[in-house]
This record gives C-alpha cells, sequence and structure tokens, in this order.
C-alpha cells in the first residue's frame, strides 16, 4: 500500500507540474484558461493529501467554476485591446518578470530547506479552548472568534478590491458587455433554473456546516457568488445597479459588522472582538453571514466589472 | 471479505474500468463529437457505478441521500453541458484537423 | 479493502493525466472544454472515493460543491468564447 501511496503521489504532482507549465507556454489564452482550471482541481486534489480540507473546499469552490468563468469573460473583454495583443517583446519587462521570480523561487526554496517542526503547542492550546469558542470545528473557532481581527481585515481588503473594480467599470464601461454574448441555448435556459434554488440551498448548506465541520462563510459566499455569475451570464441585460443603497450596503456589509461586532465587544468586554462566553456562538453565526453576503456580492462585482483599463482599446 | 464488502468493490472497480474505457476514448478517438460521445457517456456509467458502489459502503442513510444527490447532479450537468458543447461546435467549430 | 480504494484512486489518477494531456493538445476550444468538464467529473468520482477510503466524510461536500460548479464554466464557454482566427469566425 506504501508503494500505491507513493505513486499516486508521483502522478498527482506530474500532473501538477505539467499543467502548470503547459498553463504558462500555452500558445493561446483559452488554453491556459482551461489548464488553470484543471490546475485548480488538482489543488483540491492536494490539499486533501495534505489533510487541509477547509482549503479542499474553498479551492473547489474557486477554482472549479468560477476562476473559468472570470477568465473566459475577461478573454473576450480583452481580445479587442492592440495595448495587450502586441507581439513584440519587451525585454525589460520579461526581464524583470525574470529577476522577481527567480527571487521568489529562491525566497521558498531557502524557507523550505529550514523548515522547523510544525508548533504542536498552537494546535493544543486551540483543541483546549474549544469549548468557550462557540463553534467545535477548530478552523472556524480561529477564523472568527481566535482570530477575527485577521478575518476583519480580509473582509477590508475583498471591499477594496471591489471598489477598485467599480471604479473601472464606472471610468471605462462602454455598455458593450452584453453584446459580446451569444444568445442562451433552451438548455442553459433549464438548467439555470434548475440549478439556482440548488446553489442557494447548497450555499446554505455549506454555512451550517461551518460550525462543525468544513465549511463556512468563504465557501458558502463562493456558491452564492456563483449563482449570481450564473444569472449575470445567461441574463447578460440585468446589470448590477452599482449607486442603489442596497448594493453599496450589502457589499460593505461584512466589513460593518465585524466593526460593529467589535465596537459592541469593547462595550460588553471592555476589549475588541472578545466575544462573550456564552454568546460565542451567535457572535459567529452573525459575523458568518454578514460575510457570506459581502463575499457573494464581491464575486459578482468582479464578474461584471472585468473591462480593459486603457482608453485605446477600442 | 463480507458478501457487502465484496460487492463494493466489485461494483467500484467496474465504475474505474469504465473510466478508464472513456479516458482511453477521449485519447484515441478522432474528431470533438467522437471524444464527446466517449466522455459523456462512459463518463457517467463509471460515475453512477461508483455512485453505487460508495452508497452499499455508507453507514447511515443520509450519506446515502447526499451521494445520491450528487450523482443525480453529475448526471443532470453533464446532460446539458455535452449538448451544449456539440451545439456550439456544429454551429462555431472550425475546421481543425481530426487529430 | 483501503487498498483496493487507493489502487483505484490511482488508476484514476491515470484518467486525470489523459483528460491534462487532451487539454493541452486538443487541436479545437471543444476538446479542450469538454475535456476539463469530465475533469471535474472525474475529480467528483476521486473525492468519493476518497471520503471512503481515508473515512473523511467532510469530502462528499467537496464533490458536492464540485458538482454544483461544473456547469458555469461551459456556460461560460459557450455564451462568451470567440475563436481569434477561422473561417466561421461569428462572434457578435
Amino acid at each position: 500500500m506504501e508503494t500505491t501511496v507513493r505513486i499516486y503521489d508521483f502522478l498527482l504532482v506530474t500532473a501538477l507540474l505539467g499543467a502548470a507549465w503547459k498553463t504558462l507556454f500555452a500558445r493561446e489564452a483559452f488554453t491556459s484558461t482551461v489548464l488553470f482550471v484543471a490546475f485548480g482541481l488538482l489543488m483540491a486534489i492536494v490539499w486533501t493529501r495534505l489533510g487541509a480540507i477547509d482549503v479542499a473546499l474553498a479551492e473547489a469552490c474557486i477554482g472549479a467554476g468560477l476562476t473559468g468563468a472570470l477568465l473566459i469573460d475577461a478573454i473576450r473583454h480583452f481580445q479587442e485591446d492592440s495595448n495587450l495583443n502586441s507581439k513584440e517583446s519587451r525585454l525589460t519587462f520579461h526581464m524583470a518578470a525574470g529577476v522577481l521570480s527567480l527571487g521568489l523561487f529562491s525566497i521558498l526554496s531557502t524557507s523550505l530547506l529550514n523548515l522547523q517542526e510544525p508548533n504542536k503547542d498552537v494546535y493544543t492550546r486551540v483543541i483546549d479552548h474549544m469549548d468557550v469558542s462557540g463553534s467545535s470545528h477548530p478552523v472556524t473557532s480561529v477564523l472568527l472568534n481566535f482570530r477575527a481581527f485577521d478575518t476583519w481585515l480580509e473582509l477590508g481588503v475583498l471591499l477594496l478590491a471591489s471598489f477598485a473594480a467599480i471604479s473601472i467599470h464606472q471610468l471605462y464601461d462602454d455598455g458593450r458587455g452584453p453584446d459580446l454574448m451569444r444568445p442562451t441555448p433552451t438548455a442553459i435556459k433549464s438548467l439555470t433554473r434548475v440549478m439556482l434554488p440548488f446553489l442557494v440551498i447548497i450555499g446554505g448548506f455549506l454555512l451550517w456546516l461551518g460550525s462543525h465541520s468544513p465549511g463556512g462563510a468563504f465557501q458558502a459566499g463562493s456558491l452564492i457568488g456563483a449563482a449570481g455569475i450564473l444569472i449575470q451570464i445567461t441574463n447578460p441585460d440585468r446589470r448590477i445597479l452599482f449607486s442603489s443603497l442596497g448594493f453599496r450596503i450589502l457589499l460593505s456589509l461584512g466589513f460593518l459588522a465585524f466593526l460593529a461586532v467589535a465596537f459592541l465587544t469593547n462595550l460588553l468586554q471592555g476589549n475588541f472582538l472578545e466575544f462573550p462566553q456564552s454568546q460565542a456562538g451567535t457572535f459567529i453565526l452573525i459575523l458568518e453571514l454578514a460575510a457570506t453576503a459581502s463575499i457573494a456580492l464581491t464575486l459578482n462585482v468582479m464578474f461584471a466589472c472585468s473591462h480593459p483599463w486603457t482608453r485605446g482599446g477600442r | 471479505m463480507s458478501v457487502l464488502e465484496f460487492t463494493t468493490a466489485f461494483i467500484l472497480i467496474l465504475g474505474v474500468i469504465f473510466f478508464a474505457a472513456g479516458s482511453i476514448g477521449l485519447l484515441r478517438f478522432k474528431g470533438a463529437h467522437s471524444r464527446l460521445h466517449a466522455l459523456s457517456k462512459a463518463d457517467n456509467l463509471g460515475l453512477g457505478l461508483i455512485s453505487l458502489g460508495c452508497l452499499l459502503a455508507t453507514p447511515n442513510t443520509a450519506t446515502g441521500f447526499k451521494i445520491f444527490f450528487i450523482w443525480i447532479l453529475a448526471l443532470s450537468a453533464s446532460a446539458v453541458t455535452c449538448f451544449i458543447i456539440a451545439e456550439w461546435e456544429m454551429s462555431h467549430g472550425d475546421d481543425s484537423p481530426n487529430l | 479493502m483501503k487498498t483496493i480504494y487507493l489502487t483505484l484512486t490511482t488508476i484514476m489518477m491515470i484518467t486525470v493525466l489523459i483528460g491534462g494531456y487532451r487539454i493541452a493538445r486538443g487541436p479545437s476550444p471543444v476538446d479542450r472544454m469538454l475535456a476539463a468538464q469530465f475533469l471535474t467529473t472525474t475529480a467528483v468520482a476521486i473525492f468519493l472515493i476518497l471520503a471512503e477510503a481515508l473515512d473523511l466524510p467532510e469530502l462528499r461536500n467537496v464533490s458536492l460543491v464540485m458538482v454544483s460548479l461544473s456547469t458555469i464554466t461551459t456556460v461560460a464557454f459557450v455564451k462568451i468564447y470567440c475563436p481569434r482566427k477561422g473561417k466561421k469566425d461569428e462572434c457578435p
């Protein structure tokens, strides 16, 4: 059985390296996109092999479907941009990219060579405090209780990214988005009608799972975001109204919920983001609901706002 | 091994054989339409058999329902996607060589 | 029993490699897209077997998520993708 596992690992690594190589050196952007989707699926298998089920779930959510749709849409929008498609080789650009990649490679390899034993003390401390953390899954407790500050800042980064995307959209959109798509086949319309409620239900299921099993806000948000992207692809005339108050509130709901909880806990406990031990589960649920809404809407914004940001594109 | 384990192993091995057959078809058939036939039929049959094998091996009913649901979703997704891919190939396909 | 599961997973990994080869090689974009679509199905099967082999019921949720999201890339391809060259260049 040991040799079977080694053969399995060897095949997995070969597939990963082959997919990565061909993604970088394919002739067309579309080949790279499809290989990148395959790479995401292989990475989900790798995360499972390493024992990180939460990361495998997140990779399956984002890499299996959303990345493909986003990149295909981006390829279409950038296809007519002459600046990006020029065949001339910009030597300094390529050399700078090569030097930076070499630097990153040396940093990663030296840290790999100096790798120490993982800190088991942290793991035992998390397990010891699980009963006051509000959830029975260690990853959720760490993400949403012990290190809630980090999750808050992650949501802030997502909010900044969507601000950037919306700004680019408002400046450079020429309204040609729906014209670039073909009419929807009937089969897709019926599939969408069936898949949309299931996507929302499975997203809610993953959100509920987060309290005792791998899952949580990010995975649930990406599923609901995928449902929204499916609507955007099949009904391109339905545009997001970026100026509506409801949209703006929902987009920033994750960040604002953390802000409100921080001030509330400061009033109640004297420390920011220190949950009262009896209510920790409720706080985690509220924060996860808000984060799900924000993440889903951020993904939809990213899909809706993929435009070239050079004026001379068309 | 008990009868149940033996049946599970047999059904799983049969499912993987169908998957392998679909992949060999993907490798050696010429033209996108033939490869689509190989994949959408053999791969889905393989997935159905593997789901059946995992159904037989699960301890409780709720997990069985989840596996059945996964299979139904995979079947409906494959049915629609192989149709729309074939329709795209008919109307927008280029005259690539049949490699 | 676990040996059988692991052997089957290794054979499925060979299937994944063949699918990857078809993505890289396939002369038309349809070849690449259908290989990617059914690579997702293969990954679902791998995760179902792994859930039994490693006794981790959470992996079935990974299968569920992958099967729900498998159609989005294909739908995007059919609606949006426009080949750069070719005689039937009917991009909107």
